[in-house]
């Protein structure tokens, strides 16, 4: 049994990709809570992937869920990110050839992952983030990335800080030095 | 087997190393982008323009960190910006380059590794170190008449400069010490080293450390060097390295 799960984890053939993921695999919170996740889904976070592919899949499918032990994988968390997982899994595999990566990085988001990623609840915003980051999942930390950075752009340090809830550490005077030193970006506007 | 099923329970747990981050939690609120630490800073941030990574810059000290890229520059719009560039390379064709967009751009970085040719230096005043590499077809003189590379710029405060080259030309590095007071490495890799230039070498003021790479047998005799060692005030070692052979002359 344990030989064809693994056969199959070796194979990028889509079919198969579709077939696993009708294979289900727990998850579990921080907090503790459980969620059910298609197993080619689950396995876009690296974390998940690397620990189901030195167990066997047959291991993680029986016995008891994997446990997300970093604090930022709440139980609100863990679903946003189930909920992403399960609608990217069939994306076709990221090409990093240097263009293409150039592009993908310019790339506006998606529709969908904009609306994704449009949650009012900021701490639930960042723990998503950085559970992503935790787990290992880049396609969703790239994604929180450009929606931070959308709301970045064109602000002021004082607009960014209020917006992000960010302590200025700088003195007035440290401030004033590189406001000056970079002067010249504000006189391009 | 029970045993066994325990040993992959545990296994499959995933704990948080980053200790750091513990610590980050109890003192930052959930809703505050203070919370991640440097490394996931600098990727959120690496989506941002270059217009807005200056604009940002003083948002916080961690924006500061890591707001710039150790390693990128971008002409996309045909800009160059960055800022706290370790080492800036770059390579290009003939003299197209917008030689003040260059300017502005360097002025922040203090090492500039280059390719080709560079038509003056006059402008990069902060920079220390520079790695210059040039092709077989470009000479490098002090006269302006290929308007290609002039090094007879005074002022300059390169402490450390690599020179690579395929023909030495004896004038080259005349009034040298005029030009770079605080030069205290020198190296120069080329096909032939021309012994005239000795001279002048030995009359860098801040000079320490001079290093010269041939690809042929050199004409330089043990007297010259140590000629060259005696007069130059401040030089303490002379590396030469023909053919991987490396023999060292010191004070």
């Amino acid at each position: 049994m344990a030989d064809n799960a693994d056969h199959i984890d070796g194979d990028d053939n889509e079919d198969v990709r579709a077939q696993q993921n009708l294979i289900k695999i727990k998850l579990k919170s921080s907090e503790g809570g459980i969620y059910e996740c298609g197993l080619t889904a689950a396995k876009m976070s690296d974390l998940v992937k690397n620990m189901v592919e030195s167990l066997g899949t047959d291991a993680v499918v029986t016995t008891e869920p994997i446990i997300l032990g970093n604090e930022a994988v709440t139980d609100a968390a863990l679903k946003k990110i189930i909920e992403w997982v399960e609608f990217h899994w069939d994306d076709p595999p990221v090409d990093h050839d240097f263009e293409d990566e150039k592009d993908r990085r310019n790339e506006e988001l998606s529709h969908w992952d904009k609306q994704f990623i449009d949650v009012d609840d900021q701490a639930l915003l960042f723990d998503v983030i950085a559970a992503a980051n935790y787990m290992d999942i880049k396609g969703l930390v790239e994604v929180g990335a450009k929606h931070i950075c959308s709301k970045i752009r064109g602000k002021s340090c004082q607009e960014v800080r209020e917006m992000l809830k960010i302590t200025n550490d700088f003195t007035a005077e440290e401030e004033d030095a590189i406001h000056k030193e970079n002067a010249w970006i504000y006189a391009k506007d | 087997m029970s045993q066994n099923m325990r040993s992959m329970k545990t296994s499959l747990e995933t704990t948080d190393d980053g200790n750091e981050d513990n610590k980050q939690r109890q003192i930052y609120a959930k809703n505050s982008m203070d919370r991640f630490g440097d490394d996931l800073c600098e990727l959120l941030l690496s989506y941002l323009s270059f217009e807005d990574r200056f604009r940002c810059e003083c948002v916080s000290k961690q924006f500061q960190r890591t707001i710039f890229e150790k390693k990128v520059f971008d002409n996309t719009s045909g800009q160059l910006m960055a800022k706290n560039l370790l080492t800036f390379e770059f390579t290009f064709k003939g003299n197209d380059i917008n030689s003040q967009l260059l300017c502005r751009f360097v002025a922040d970085n203090q090492s500039l590794r280059c390719l080709t040719t560079l038509d003056s230096l006059q402008s990069f005043r902060r920079l220390k170190r520079l790695d210059l590499t040039l092709g077989s077809n470009e000479c490098c003189v002090l006269g302006r008449k290929r308007q290609f590379f002039d090094i007879s710029i005074p002022g300059l405060r390169i402490t450390h400069f690599l020179l690579n080259l395929s023909q030495m030309d004896c004038n080259l590095l005349n009034n040298c010490h005029e030009f770079w007071p605080r030069l205290q490495y020198l190296s120069i890799r080329c096909l032939h080293f021309v012994t005239e230039c000795l001279h002048h070498i030995s009359r860098l003021p801040a000079l320490q450390m001079l290093v010269i790479h041939c690809n042929q047998d050199i004409d330089l005799s043990d007297n010259d060097l140590n000629a060259v060692l005696s007069s130059s005030p401040k030089l303490k070692t002379i590396e030469i390295r023909v053919n991987n052979e490396k023999k060292f002359y010191s004070k």
